[in-house]
């Protein structure tokens, strides 16, 4: 960027936010700048729900005593506190807003690829947060935002089934994103822009898109089929019917360890653009980021036994060296 | 306040190392890392306006070596952490068996001799104790802070793992696995006794029939006893001496006898079948309470005094007949 541009940006007449006035205009727009306000809103909104119950539960724990909730209740914010955070704010966070505004301007494409189904995902994104929403303000879930079985599926007394459809819906919106993304990276590149020379930004986002594509679908099914027990008692965590809670475990974790880098990497992307933006330089060892973002999202998928692991089991003994088995 | 629970246990120094490593180890990269943002920041300070740097795009040999020094530490502390880990998770085979039940909100402990306890765990100090732990219906995670134990206890399976005491005193109980409303009151203490203190406990009080008694009413109850009769002809297999042995099944594979296999073979007879015996035995599901799935075990086990397996669950301080010299 030479310093004249600097010093007098020059503004177009007409631009995304003055191209069209009302309600309407933001709400069946399919433009991704527009969709990455509507996205902003959002995970604000969503943001500061979390950011409240979070505050509530410090409040409660100034004291040891259930002085303002009782253990009811206090299991409650925090379940409701961890929803909100992890599924309605830290995943969509960076990709639904700062992604789809950049991604498009970063590789020199006219929009993403899908500009309905853009659109289509921040209305299924905003469907399944407020009907968890829904859930919280008619009485709460007091599962944990893990939901372990065989407590969500039987002992819990809250609106698991409610909540669960919510995270599954929105785990559409995270599904079609990610899809989105990814067939724009490929398919709508200016002529020049190579792999070689794609934002790290864009690369950040490139790896998450690989997470979301690939996981969300697990954690979808996952929380339907907790659903589906609470519901109809299928037997498929249920100890007492053959099932496996681990399964669940299992299940849950194969999307919610790689979830953690859903969060991280497109923040990977926003600070290397930051600093070799400030900084005046071109990024140091950009083939090794670029290599290691899509390293970390192929990995991802390997340590979700990280989650399971105060379930390790003795180790048998006929592996043990110092035992013989007398057969 | 202290900052770290008593070490009163065999592997809370090891637990300790690794983790005091892992914190100083973390902090020193940190601090490294901090203080090279700041200092770059000031001594590479833009120092006029139209300033360009020059551009640096890589350079092999830094970024293979800030690669391989993460890596080489990584892999150490894996092999460090697996080696700890194998030393947790596998008990002495002298070591004194107790049975946990887990159920909302609080933990139920049965000794060998039939002594039960509510929240609370008596110990004697420097001894290998062998936990035996199931739940009656949703995950617990038996947690002793002060032994940096902890075991996740899921229901429909046996969660088996081990400590040794080694310092008396009373010690806080919690399950570390959230289980409904009232877990954050799911707390008990473990009192860790010298021997003498350990012996007075056990003689005071009522022990009643002992968990191998208590189970072998429940064969009869059961009518386990009319299939599994230790005779010839008879429909069920013998369980006599079958403990900690390897056991033949239909098909040819065979499988260790364990606790869970055995209570696998109670609620699930017809998951691993025993060679030679056909599939008749009905299910116990839902029909035997876990604390009665527990004794049964322990009478199982009681048949199996030989060497082979654990000791007696009849008698608290085992001295098994023969004991083959054992490196420990």
């Amino acid at each position: 960027m030479s310093r004249a541009a600097e010093a007098e940006p020059v503004e177009p007449r007409e631009h995304y936010l003055n191209a069209q006035y009302g309600v309407r205009s933001w709400l069946l727009t399919q433009d991704h700048k527009r969709i990455a306000v509507l996205y902003l809103i959002g995970v604000t909104f969503f943001f500061a729900i979390g950011g409240v119950f979070a505050a509530l539960i410090r409040m409660e724990l100034l004291t040891p005593a259930g002085d303002l909730f009782q253990s009811e209740t206090y299991n409650k914010l925090f379940t409701t506190h961890g929803v909100m955070m992890i599924f309605f704010f830290m995943i969509p966070g960076i990709p639904s807003v700062l992604g789809n505004f950049l991604i498009p301007l970063m590789i020199g494409a006219k929009d993403l690829a899908f500009p309905r189904i853009n659109l289509l995902s921040w209305y299924l994104y905003m469907a399944g947060g407020l009907l968890a929403l829904w859930a919280v303000i008619h009485g709460g879930v007091d599962t944990g935002w893990t939901f372990y079985t065989p407590y969500s599926t039987v002992y819990s007394n809250g609106w698991v089934v409610v909540t669960a459809v919510g995270i599954f819906i929105a785990g559409f919106s995270s599904i079609l994103t990610g899809l989105n993304f990814l067939v724009t990276i490929h398919t709508m590149r200016a002529p020049g822009m190579t792999w070689g020379r794609l934002p790290l930004f864009v690369w950040g986002h490139y790896a998450t898109a690989i997470i979301q594509l690939l996981g969300t679908p697990v954690i979808a099914i996952t929380v339907l089929l907790v659903g589906a027990e609470r519901l109809f008692h299928l037997g498929i965590f249920d100890p007492r019917q053959g099932g496996d809670p681990v399964l669940f475990q299992h299940l849950f974790w194969f999307y919610s360890h790689p979830a953690v880098y859903i969060m991280i990497l497109p923040a990977m992307g926003v600070i290397s653009e930051l600093v070799t933006g400030m900084s005046r330089k071109p990024v140091f060892g950009y083939k090794f980021i670029a290599g290691s973002s899509v390293a970390i999202a192929v990995l991802s998928f390997l340590v979700m036994a990280a989650g399971v692991v105060a379930l390790s089991r003795t180790a048998p003994a006929h592996l043990d060296p110092d035992e013989p088995v007398h057969a | 306040m202290p900052l770290f629970p008593d070490q009163a246990s065999s592997f809370a120094p090891h637990v300790d190392a690794l983790y005091i490593f892992l914190v100083c180890l973390t902090a020193f990269f940190s601090l490294l890392i901090g203080t090279l943002v700041v200092v770059f920041a000031i001594r590479y300070r833009r120092r006029a306006d139209d300033e360009i740097p020059a551009k640096t795009h890589e350079s092999g040999w830094l970024e293979i070596t800030w690669t391989v020094i993460p890596f080489v530490i990584t892999m150490g502390l894996f092999v460090w952490s697996a080696w700890v880990f194998v030393k947790i998770t596998r008990p002495p085979r002298e070591a004194t068996d107790i049975y946990v039940t887990g159920k909302q909100w609080m933990w139920k402990i049965q000794h060998a001799d039939g002594r039960l306890e509510m929240n609370e765990l008596h110990v004697p100090v420097g001894q290998p104790v062998r936990l035996t732990m199931a739940s009656e219906d949703v995950i617990h995670s038996f947690f002793i802070p002060a032994f940096r134990f902890k075991r996740d206890v899921v229901p429909g399976r046996f969660a088996t793992a081990w400590f040794q005491a080694t310092k008396p005193g009373k010690y806080h109980l919690f399950c570390a696995q959230y289980c409904g409303t009232r877990h954050s009151n799911m707390i008990g203490w473990v009192y860790v006794q010298t021997p003498a203190e350990y012996q007075a406990w056990l003689s005071g009080g009522t022990p009643g029939e002992t968990l191998a008694a208590a189970g072998a009413r429940r064969f009869v109850e059961h009518a386990c006893n009319t299939c599994h009769a230790d005779q010839p002809g008879a429909r069920g297999p013998s369980l006599n001496g079958i403990f900690g042995k390897l056991q033949r099944l239909q098909g040819g594979a065979t499988v260790l006898v364990d606790e869970a296999y055995l209570r696998e073979s109670i609620v699930n007879p017809q998951a691993k079948l025993v060679e030679g015996y056909p599939p008749i035995m009905p299910t116990f599901q839902g029909l035997i309470s876990e604390e009665g799935l527990l004794q049964l075990v322990a009478y199982i086990k009681s048949l199996s005094p030989a060497p082979g397996g654990a000791p007696p669950a009849g008698s608290v301080t085992p001295a098994p007949p023969e004991r083959k010299a054992v490196s420990k």
